[in-house]
């Protein structure tokens, strides 16, 4: 045996090498994938929830004082469309995917 | 995009199909690479449960950082050399598990054939490796890279890679010819 033939058994891995395939492997980076996906959607909407605070925050006085005046119009468009987004939400979100993220994300091993 | 098919795609496809936001796509990726990713940091660190952890951590990387992959890029060099960056990070501080290692190599069954000593002296003389030295061996004359892949990869310069090749082989060579 050639000294290279013999350095390259040397630095094989022998029972340590990794499987060609092993989706369990592959397993666990997606869910990590997934939960980091769940980390970023929640702390998008938590920015996005805290911007629109803001501009609620900014507009009240206005709307406080200009509310009585166009309260009746603008009161059934708002609940309309309240309905609307809200309808829209749900059926955007997979709530049971949703949640077992989050059981996940809180017990890992579980959900 | 059906399964059959994404095996055939190629890894550019891939990352743009998984910077898109399939995850599938992506889960092809990690995949096609686990092993080599895998492999190359089984060689670089020195606890094969460790080095899992790192490739987890690189792939996880990976997906963040699909963005910044180039179109005419090796997504296998890519992977790699965040890997290698990840082990870089996380051997700070891990003296400790160097001794564990080789203690656990050294009384492990079997361990005292021909060829079991050499891997012993051959691990050992990768220790005495520098970093960038180690890296190179790892994928150069283990995993059979190209000096241009492992230079991407790792990104040092082509004659940087040819060097260090040519002195760790001298090294570890030498480390054999010590052993009984």
């Amino acid at each position: 045996m050639t000294d290279d033939e013999r350095l390259n058994r040397a630095l094989g891995l022998g029972a340590e090498t990794p499987p060609e395939v092993d989706y369990g492997f592959v397993a666990r980076v997606a869910e990590r994938v997934e939960q980091r996906r769940l980390i970023m959607r929640l702390s998008t909407a938590a920015v996005w929830a805290g911007v629109a605070a803001l501009i609620c925050w900014v507009l009240a006085p206005v709307v406080a004082q200009s509310g009585s005046a166009i309260a009746p119009a603008v009161q059934p468009v708002a609940v309309a469309l309240l309905l609307v987004g809200a309808a829209w939400l749900t059926g955007q979100a997979d709530l049971e995917r949703l949640a077992s993220q989050a059981r996940r994300a809180v017990w890992p091993g579980r959900g | 995009m059906k399964g059959a098919g994404r095996d055939t795609l190629d890894d550019q496809s891939l990352a743009q199909a998984a910077r898109a936001g399939s995850s599938r796509a992506f889960a092809a990726l990690v995949n096609r690479h686990q092993a080599a990713v895998r492999g190359f940091l089984r060689r670089v660190c020195h606890d094969p449960t460790e080095a899992d952890d790192l490739a987890q951590e690189a792939f996880l990387t990976a997906w963040g950082k699909l963005g910044t992959l180039k179109p005419d890029a090796s997504v296998r060099s890519w992977l790699c050399g965040l890997a290698w960056r990840k082990a870089m990070t996380a051997r700070r501080g891990r003296a400790r598990s160097v001794a564990r290692d080789r203690q656990w190599l050294e009384t492990r069954p079997g361990f005292d054939t021909p060829a079991s000593r050499d891997q012993i002296a051959v691990r050992r003389a990768l220790e005495g490796l520098a970093d960038d030295q180690r890296a190179v061996v790892a994928l150069c004359l283990a995993a059979d890279w190209s000096h241009a892949e492992a230079a991407e990869a790792l990104g040092l310069p082509l004659g940087t890679v040819k060097s260090h090749v040519s002195r760790g082989r001298a090294k570890l060579l030498e480390a054999m010819g010590e052993t009984p």
